[in-house]
């Protein structure tokens, strides 16, 4: 009877532990939801801009009316509801490279550049890459976070049992690294 | 603020002729110690039958001499400190206060959440004003800050049990930040961390900063946006130069910066000359980089609108 209860006890005990790694895992996978969430935020704020600097540039010059043509582009796209998730990031990485050429070209347009609404526009801009780049670092430390716990023993008995599988991280884009030149860019 | 160099010229220039009255006080005392000390050395060596008589009477022997060099030391006042002070924050902007019994506010200090628990608050040589930086090329910007001396303790058990704890000593920072963090953060040395894993806790991608500081945010966005990769390298360069422990917090439209210090900057030892610009090259140090944690912030969070 003794060897009995013992059992029962050891076997909730059991279900307890497996009940608290399961849920440890779904907390890790809500918190890649939420960090996606906040990447989303700040792309939608950069949709936003995007088209006032197209205005903004027309006005003052008609040479980068290609770049402009390919940014407003890359903005439709990027905002479809066609496209898949990994395409998205792929587009909003384009979109990324292309708004850096653009700040450089603007270097030779002093008017545009000293103009208020310009310079608006960028204090703007700069906020959400800071943004954007605070929420892509969230992302990756949630992903890589719950990529190990889903590898890691015990655990990854109840990721295989609930056929939990791993995420895949936002690449350190080559903008997070130079992030620090188009700062100074912007001096 | 300006360099170190110039504020070592400074030192050299303005500083050292004035301490030499100071200088000539300390020698005079330290030659007095030492001649003491021969003097007591021989007595001792005289009467050595005397005293080998009872071991008492060495011990009691030594502990006269200890009160004598004692009050010799304790006539050795020194303004030096005051003076020192007075002179560096001069040097430094025409726009601070010295305040030398002031502390930092303790409500003020609570506000940080960086010592929650405590019940002896305690402090000095408090400043505060503004000092001039350059927050990018194109304006001269004024920083306002306060910062002071503090100890901070909790007195445990009572009667006999009594004990104190140290809490926190050291240089505590307040500094105004032109926008308002929505969200509270706060940054530790690793070796203040709990034993339990928190949920407010950011984990962050540069392992070193990993390995020194903790960091605990209301906001995983918000905290990662305060710690931007250059942030994390400033706060890891400190921290391999100084090794001292070091806090921060950011709450509402401050930041504070905690620095803990063993021992006293200004402490001046009698057997070391006061013309030694280590002792308080420290203390414009640190003030340095409370200047460059917030020149980091407002490189990266480059709009201040209350808008």
């Amino acid at each position: 009877m003794k060897g009995f209860l013992v059992l029962i006890v050891i076997l909730v005990l059991i279900v307890f532990f497996v009940i608290g790694l399961y849920n440890a895992l779904i907390r890790l996978k809500n918190r890649i939801k939420e960090a996606f969430a906040g990447i989303d935020v700040q792309l939608k704020k950069r949709y936003d801009l995007i088209p006032n600097l197209v205005a903004a540039v027309k006005q003052y010059t008609e040479h980068e009316k290609n770049t402009l043509e390919k940014l407003t582009e890359l903005r439709s796209m990027a905002i479809s509801s066609e496209v898949s998730m990994d395409e998205k990031m792929e587009i909003n990485n384009e979109i990324s490279g292309v708004m850096k050429g653009l700040m450089v070209s603007v270097e030779n347009y002093p008017d545009l550049k000293a103009s208020d609404n310009f310079l608006q526009l960028q204090r703007s801009l700069n906020e959400v890459e800071e943004q954007l780049s605070a929420a892509r670092r969230f992302f990756n430390s949630a992903v890589r976070q719950y990529n190990d716990a889903i590898m890691v023993f015990p655990s990854n008995m109840i990721a295989g049992m609930f056929n939990m599988r791993s995420e895949k991280m936002f690449e350190v884009t080559s903008d997070e690294k130079k992030n620090v030149d188009v700062k100074d860019l912007f001096q | 603020m300006k360099k170190i160099e110039e504020f070592e010229k400074y030192f050299n220039d303005i500083i050292k002729p004035k301490l030499q009255p100071l200088e000539e006080e300390r020698k005079s005392v330290k030659t007095k110690i030492i001649i003491t000390c021969i003097i007591l050395l021989v007595i001792f060596i005289f009467m050595i039958n005397f005293f080998m008589q009872d071991i008492r009477l060495i011990l009691g022997y030594f502990v006269v001499s200890s009160v004598i060099i004692g009050l010799l030391k304790k006539g050795y006042t020194s303004n030096f400190k005051d003076l020192l002070i007075k002179d560096i924050i001069k040097f430094i902007s025409e726009d601070l206060v010295f305040n030398k019994s002031g502390k930092i506010d303790e409500n003020q200090f609570r506000k940080s959440k960086l010592f929650t628990d405590f019940n002896r608050y305690d402090g000095e040589d408090y400043i505060s004003g503004e000092i001039e930086y350059k927050s990018d090329s194109l304006s001269d910007d004024k920083l306002k800050l306060e910062f002071s001396e503090l100890s901070v303790e909790k007195e445990v058990g009572s009667g006999k049990d009594r004990r104190v704890i140290t809490i926190f000593n050291g240089m505590f920072y307040v500094v105004d930040f032109n926008k308002e963090f929505e969200y509270y953060t706060k940054i530790i040395p690793d070796s203040k961390k709990g034993f339990f894993k928190r949920k407010d806790r950011v984990m962050l991608e540069d392992d070193l900063f990993e390995k020194i500081y903790e960091v605990y945010s209301e906001s995983q966005f918000e905290s990662r946006y305060i710690l931007s990769t250059s942030m994390m390298e400033r706060l890891v360069e400190f921290y391999k130069k100084r090794m001292k422990n070091i806090y921060l917090a950011f709450n509402s439209n401050k930041v504070y910066i905690a620095v803990e210090s063993g021992t006293d900057y200004f402490e001046p030892k009698i057997f070391t000359s006061l013309y030694k610009f280590d002792i308080i090259k420290e203390y414009y140090e640190d003030l340095e980089m409370v200047i460059s944690v917030i020149e980091e912030l407002k490189l990266n969070i480059k709009i201040w609108s209350k808008k």
